[in-house]
């Protein structure tokens, strides 16, 4: 290797230094960490000795961890809900409706209120003698005011009435920005063809935001995994038993609420890393295959 | 060779011990950290300046004996979190020379980072301050006593005396006496339109306050401690299964509030008049009282649920709190003395103006404390004498934390009684 070429590579190697290090100090580390804890008895002190796989086997033969994995999957629906309800929102606000301009802020409102305010109204809302009771009761519902954070169900659904609500904000936004970098050219060209608003939106606008909905389905199957916490902490708090908790919620109460959990919970840790892992490689092999034709 | 390491190793160490002590008569200034929790400042200081405390107050004073010493106070809410946090900070050395934690089961898996105390405590500090099984490892009574005990709350059940009147009965004279007598109670209220008993099944005050008071009536601490420790199974304990038996029978019989199971305000709602009985303890009691006034509050001994009681009490507390020193901490005596200090008689008088909790010292009484006048905490002190402890500071955390979870769901009826049990039995097992 000439001189030049060897000083070259120093300087490549200097200027990605600083990224390199922040990312193997602030990534790798914690993650190695965590998969090494994770074949830990590690009590959050000293006892930290080698058990292997003792921690997964003895996840797997709980109850709790499939019924916890089990909600975790239904809070799925609170994807397709949020993208579906984002995208009606991006094509209102894209086509300039009535009062677009203060609806576009109104509903991005709820993303700039902490998840935990907005999962104490909707405990507020839906407790007993909460506001929807009150309602149901009023136009003589009473049969349909129940306990909704009593049940696994209804408060599954709560949770996720939640979750679409504080992100349907971020999805038009999200939306309207894939809307916004077409071509207006395009709509043009449809428009001049005879297309109605509906063919323009199934057949030109959706097509060519697939990339957008794509990242939109990944990023939000990925959250909705890592990043419930906050909601089942303040609305339900996992209960009635773990009919509401999720594995994010179940890392926590292993880690904080016993006291040798902290190598479970890693092992717990480990096992979301990889759920989330895989569901992202199929969704985009799934994906790859949709937009194939737009590219 | 090694021998020449070893002798250097200690002459190093002899110099930084002995330079630390000569730091601390010379005058040289020194700093403990403490990370004070609620037992010593309430939700009210919590809203102004520290320096407006009653702690603040109490370490000044200690400041002022001790010229050279700072005390750095930092607030902090006791909580399996902070506990992670302490745990974390001690590994690392860095942790506080003083701070508040729970007792019982929840102080005794600390052991291996907090000083051991027995050397340290001065005989008018054992002669005087109660609850030191409380702090002390399993509870054995020649274990390392591994905190100072403080915070001593207790609970019974409080209730709107109007209520009770309107439903034809007068508990300042003839209280119910055993839990069948209450329930009679309780359907006398129901008849009058209101909610006899209201509370919120899901948060655990419920649970650790009355519930749970009831198991060790029956059972027992050996048999709750030995179900605990899988020696006995919860599923053959009568006491526990007779207890979540009759708290399932309230509900059924619309005796309680009918979102026992996840009430958010359960307290408003005692307070404005709309459930006749609920759970107390003297912290939460003040709050009671200036909502109904003193004339209209009442406090219930716990009415008895056994014929022949194992544990008779009528109420259920102690100290749940402590004051530890972490092994790590360069100041050990200091540390020492500014614990002592802080359950010192003076020290007490000062904190119980500001806080609600009890003084841990026996030899503070009600005139110290200008509580001469005041009914309820007079009944508390004088049934103060004779309680059961804690039983969340008893068992397992896990084990506790399990029974929280899953009360809502024997109360609803959605788990019987033995089943619960037999998962109490199930989890045991496993974590052994």
């Amino acid at each position: 290797m000439s001189d030049r070429k060897r000083k070259e590579l120093a300087i490549s190697l200097l200027a990605i230094a600083p990224v390199v290090l922040v990312l193997l100090g602030f990534r790798a580390y914690p993650l190695g960490s965590v998969i090494y804890n994770s074949l830990t008895n590690w009590d959050g002190l000293f006892r930290h000795d080698f058990i292997g796989f003792k921690n997964f086997l003895r996840m797997f033969h709980t109850d709790y961890f499939w019924l916890t994995l089990g909600n975790c999957f239904i809070m799925f629906i609170n994807v397709p809900i949020q993208v579906l309800i984002g995208l009606v929102v991006s094509l209102l606000l894209y086509e300039k409706t009535l009062g677009w301009r203060f609806f576009r802020s109104l509903y991005y409102l709820p993303q700039i209120v902490s998840a935990v305010i907005v999962g104490y109204l909707f405990a507020t809302f839906f407790s007993y003698g909460g506001p929807v009771n009150g309602i149901l009761k009023a136009v003589g519902a009473s049969h349909l005011a129940i306990e909704w954070l009593g049940n696994r169900l209804t408060g599954i659904g709560v949770v996720i009435s939640a979750l679409v609500w504080i992100n349907i904000g971020w999805q038009g936004v999200l939306m309207l920005g894939g809307l916004s970098a077409i071509n207006p050219s395009v709509f043009e060209a449809a428009r001049m063809d005879g297309a109605n608003f509906f063919q323009r939106t199934f057949f030109v606008m959706l097509p060519m935001i697939g990339r957008v909905i794509e990242y939109s389905f990944i990023y939000s199957v990925a959250w909705t995994f890592t990043g419930l916490f906050p909601f089942i902490y303040s609305i339900t708090n996992g209960g009635p038993g773990y009919d509401t908790t999720t594995l994010d919620f179940l890392v926590y109460q292993k880690a904080f609420r016993e006291d040798a959990g902290l190598g479970q919970a890693c092992a717990l840790a480990v096992i979301l890393l990889a759920i989330v892992c895989v569901l992202t490689v199929i969704q985009r092999k799934i994906s790859n295959r949709a937009n194939e034709w737009s590219e | 060779m090694v021998s020449k390491k070893v002798c250097f190793v200690s002459a190093v160490l002899m110099i930084v011990s002995s330079w630390t002590v000569f730091a601390q008569a010379s005058g040289k200034p020194v700093t403990l950290t403490f990370w004070c929790g609620s037992a010593y400042y309430n939700s009210d200081e919590a809203k102004k300046p520290q320096s407006e405390w009653a702690i603040t107050r109490i370490v000044k004073g200690f400041e002022a004996q001790n010229p050279n010493v700072t005390v750095d106070v930092t607030p902090i809410e006791v909580s399996s979190e902070t506990i992670a946090k302490f745990k974390a900070a001690a590994i690392a050395k860095n942790g506080p020379d003083v701070i508040e934690l729970w007792t019982g089961s929840y102080l005794f898996p600390l052991k291996d980072i907090l000083l051991p105390l027995n050397k340290y405590i001065p005989a008018d500090d054992r002669k005087n301050i109660g609850g030191w099984d409380a702090v002390t490892y399993n509870f054995k009574l020649d274990g390392e006593i591994l905190g100072y005990p403080i915070g001593n709350n207790y609970a019974g059940l409080v209730y709107n005396k109007a209520l009770i009147k309107a439903a034809g009965m007068d508990w300042d004279k003839n209280p119910p006496r055993s839990t069948e007598e209450f329930r009679a109670a309780l359907r006398k209220i129901k008849g009058t339109g209101v909610v006899p008993f209201g509370f919120d099944g899901s948060k655990g005050r419920i649970l650790h306050y009355a519930t749970i008071y009831w198991w060790v009536e029956e059972s027992g601490y050996e048999r709750l401690v030995s179900d605990s420790e899988g020696k006995t199974k919860y599923a053959d304990d009568k006491g526990f299964i007779n207890l979540m038996t009759y708290m399932r029978s309230l509900y059924a019989d619309g005796l309680t509030n009918e979102d026992a199971a996840t009430s958010v305000d359960y307290e408003s709602k005692f307070s404005t008049g709309k459930y006749a009985v609920t759970v107390g303890g003297v912290n939460n009691a003040r709050t009671f009282e200036q909502a109904l006034g003193q004339e209209n509050f009442g406090f219930l001994p716990f009415p008895s649920m056994s014929a022949n009681p194992k544990v008779k009490a009528s109420i259920i507390g102690g100290p749940g709190n402590c004051v530890s020193i972490g092994n790590y901490t360069n100041n050990r005596d200091l540390a020492v003395k500014f614990v002592s200090y802080l359950c010192s008689k003076p020290a007490f008088i000062e904190l119980t103006k500001s806080v609600t909790t009890f003084p841990s010292r026996t030899d503070v009484t009600l005139d110290d404390l200008g509580w001469t006048n005041d009914p309820f905490r007079q009944k508390i002190y004088t049934l103060s004498k004779n309680f059961a402890f804690w039983i969340d500071n008893s068992i397992p955390a896990f084990q506790y934390d399990e029974m929280k979870r899953f009360f809502p769901n024997v109360l609803t009826g959605k788990l019987s009684a033995s089943d619960f049990a037999a998962q109490m039995d199930k989890l045991v097992k496993d974590n052994m």
